[in-house]
């Protein structure tokens, strides 16, 4: 057991801070997340990310603790750009399908695919019902899952032209009516198996975790800077104790949900089925719950510039209730994870 | 980033998993508190003798010399089976090992280890809780028959184990005239002393755990002093560091093992198996991962060097999350059965408000995590 990032993981993780930092929102912006894909997209691409999961372009195994850093990152700086959706999830559903040739075009920009959901946010769409690509900007197409007896098979459909005009503002959602017909975008896939399957959803769980869990870190840092400034009384209205047991429980929270997401991070390749899809139900339980409600603190350490549309607090806020819903908030997975352990309780025979 | 046990952690923990089964599948966690300690000193003597405590200690003292993630191994393995939990000694044991002499380590480690002497822990007085730097117990340092003593006189409160225990790691004045926190040393105390006396407390949970000590004119010799003089304050936090990192005591293993039997009784029908109730215990189980793996993080930088310090407030209020989240579980899940009896149900619940409370409080932990780890101001 060595829980710590190791020296390559560090130096990657510092080089998508980076990127982050130069691509991050640094004031609420409505339109950023169309304006600023289109230079920023092609930086996203320099760094490989796409291609990160699949081995045969990537060159890279194991890659889970990699993807969760660089998601990380780009939650912690608000960055407008659909690294989540387009960049993990999606490439990760097509090299799962070993659709090696239409990831290679996603990565070199030829191609933008977004996953498509279930109106619910729940789930990813089947073939020929309404859906929502979810984190599209820019996206030519949506990725469907057809549940087959062979496993998984993908389906890519063009997007629509409606927009879903949804609370977070750093991401772009557009509506994909009932009966699209498929495109062939150039490339088929195999049936993913169900093992396979379930790394694609603990993946997605962990990279929406890690999401969260860098929107719940720079909102921490954020407000212990303006606590520390702000004076009120004649001191800084962080020496209050009642400041400090907020951001303290903020701290808390986050180094819990940050332990469940390494956890998770690492099983994606590393630990069997069953461990990586209950690592993956856990960090993104746990990371839901506690999104919201560090956030929540922190709004209350800023006062009231956080009401406001100028402040940064409203643009996490609004990525943070999107983050919970899609895929699952807290709920969901607390129930998921209890069927499992149920299941093996009872299968146990210990009663 | 390796969760996965090295080839001799994954050895051990087949073997310890293989000596549970053969040794503790029938060990049961009475019901009774007085029968549940002596339940618990045995097992943990069991352990002891099998191989599987003080696995981070050196082997001179009775330990076995492993890395500290040994013992979240073992942590998890009980747990995992429903064992009793072991004797909460970590922290206790950590800070004799640190600040003991050659002779107090050979004499006193091993039957603390081991659990054949049991300790318990002077710290907290009536008019010294939070503050603790605050107390006033008082240990004079005089000349009897010509060889130095302390003669100690005052009152602890809280200390548990207090009336079974055979010695006391005792917090104490020792230099009246200095500054409060530089005027504190540690005795460690055998409690058949005369003039020690532990006067019983009885706990909401009608259990008689901890205790008052009261010392009138205790006689000790000089030879019981941990440290120096005057260091009792540094080494208090020393110890209070390892405490709040929750692997050196025994409660992760704890709400494991209720988290556990709430499992069972639901999945075998003994409670009704609804989604809220399994959402519940999802939660729960959620709570208690991130709190261990937090602690697997800790000790990972403790096993590369780090002593712990004020982050261990991070994992004691991860601790009373999961802890306090299972409380409600259990509660809430056995419903009418859990008002219209008192059994352990209620005394996890009680243990579960206590986990704010010892070891320095919900706030004081808070205080500590805001002002040494983030670096907010000082009122
Ligand atoms: C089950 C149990 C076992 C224990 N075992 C032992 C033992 O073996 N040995 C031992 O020495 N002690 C033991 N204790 C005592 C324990 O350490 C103290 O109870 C604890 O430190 C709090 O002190 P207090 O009870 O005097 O509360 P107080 O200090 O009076 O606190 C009362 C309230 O005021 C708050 N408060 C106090 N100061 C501050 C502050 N600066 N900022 C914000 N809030 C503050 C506290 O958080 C609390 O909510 C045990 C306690 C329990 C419950």
């Amino acid at each position: 057991m060595d829980v710590r990032l190791t020296d390559e993981q560090e130096l990657w993780n510092e080089t998508v801070a980076r990127l982050a930092r130069d691509l991050a929102m640094t004031v609420p912006d409505d339109d950023a997340a169309d304006r600023d894909v289109e230079a920023g997209w092609g930086r996203v691409l320099g760094l490989g990310v796409p291609a990160l999961r699949s081995p045969a372009l990537s060159g890279l195994d194991h890659t889970g603790v990699e993807a969760a850093l660089a998601a990380e990152q780009f939650g912690r700086h608000l960055v407008p750009l659909p690294l989540v959706g387009q960049g993990l999830i999606a490439a990760e559903m097509l090299a799962a399908a070993g659709a090696d040739d239409l990831l290679e075009r996603v990565a070199a920009g030829e191609v933008r695919i977004a996953p498509a959901l279930e109106p619910t946010l729940a789930r990813v769409a089947r073939p020929g019902t309404a859906a929502i690509a979810w984190d599209a900007a820019a996206a030519t197409h949506a990725l469907m899952v057809d549940d087959t007896p062979d496993g998984r098979v993908l389906v890519t459909v063009p997007v629509g032209s409606e927009r879903v005009l949804g609370l977070d503002i750093t991401r772009r959602h557009v509506v994909v009516p009932a009966g699209s017909a498929p495109e062939d975008v150039g490339a088929t896939s195999a049936p993913i198996p169900p093992e396979r399957w379930a790394r694609v959803e603990a993946l997605a769980h962990t990279a929406l975790a890690a999401d969260l869990v860098g929107i719940m870190d720079g909102a921490l840092a954020d407000a212990v800077a303006h606590v520390t400034e702000r004076r009120q009384f004649g001191v800084p209205v962080g020496s209050f104790q009642a400041v400090q047991h907020l951001a303290a429980d903020c701290l808390v929270q986050i180094e819990g949900a940050r332990s469940c997401l390494w956890h998770a991070a690492w099983a994606v390749d590393e630990a069997d089925v069953a461990e990586a899809r209950l690592a993956a139900h856990t960090a993104k339980a746990y990371a839901s719950r506690a999104g919201r409600d560090v956030v929540e603190m922190t709004i209350q350490m800023f006062g009231g510039v956080a009401i406001t549309w100028e402040y940064l607090s409203h643009v996490r806020a609004r990525r943070v209730w999107t983050d919970r819903r899609v895929l699952g908030d807290e709920g969901a997975h607390y129930s998921t994870i209890a069927a499992a352990r149920l299941e093996a309780a009872a299968g146990a025979g210990v009663a | 980033m390796d969760f996965r046990d090295s080839p001799e952690e994954a050895e051990f923990r087949a073997d310890l998993r293989r000596w549970l089964e053969t040794n503790a599948r029938d060990v049961r966690i009475p019901d009774d508190p007085a029968e549940r300690a002596r339940a618990q000193n045995r097992f943990h003597q069991r352990l002891y003798e099998a191989g599987y405590i003080a696995l981070s200690f050196p082997s001179e003292y009775g330990g076995h010399g492993k890395p500290p993630t040994y013992e979240a191994i073992l942590n998890e393995e009980l747990a995992g089976f429903g064992a009793p939990p072991i004797e909460g000694v970590g922290h206790m044991s950590n800070a004799l090992l640190l600040f003991g002499t050659d002779d107090q380590r050979r004499t006193l480690l091993p039957g603390l280890l081991s659990g054949a002497t049991q300790w318990c822990q002077g710290f907290s007085e009536p008019g010294a809780g939070s503050d603790l730097a605050g107390l006033t117990t008082r240990a004079d340092l005089v000349q009897v028959d010509g060889a130095p003593h302390f003669r100690i006189n005052g009152q602890k409160i809280w200390t548990s184990f207090a009336a079974t225990a055979d010695m006391c790691f005792l917090l104490c004045r020792t230099e009246p005239d200095a500054p409060k926190h530089q005027g504190i040393s540690i005795l460690l105390v055998p409690m058949t002393t005369p003039g020690v006396e532990p006067r019983r407390i009885v706990n909401a949970a009608r259990n008689t755990e901890f205790a008052e000590v009261f010392f009138t004119d205790a006689l000790v010799p000089a030879s019981c002093l941990l440290g120096q003089r005057g260091q009792g304050w540094a080494i208090a936090n020393q110890l209070l560091a390892y405490e709040r990192g929750p692997s050196d005591v025994n409660f992760i293993a704890r709400i494991g093992t209720y988290l556990q039997s709430l499992e069972q009784d639901l999945a075998s029908g003994r409670l009704p198996d609804d989604d809220m109730s399994r959402r519940r215990v999802g939660e729960a189980y959620v709570e208690l991962r991130a709190l261990q793996l937090k602690v697997q993080r800790s000790l990972t930088d403790r096993v590369h060097g780090a002593l712990p310090g004020a982050e261990g407030s991070i994992d004691k209020l991860l601790l009373t999350r999961a802890d306090q989240c299972i409380g409600h579980a259990v509660m809430d899940l056995r419903g009418a059965d859990a008002v219209l009896a008192e059994d352990l149900s209620w005394d996890v619940y009680v243990w579960s408000r206590a986990s704010s409370i010892y070891g320095g409080t919900q706030q004081i932990q808070r205080n500590i995590v805001a002002q040494r780890v983030l670096g907010l101001p000082r009122h």
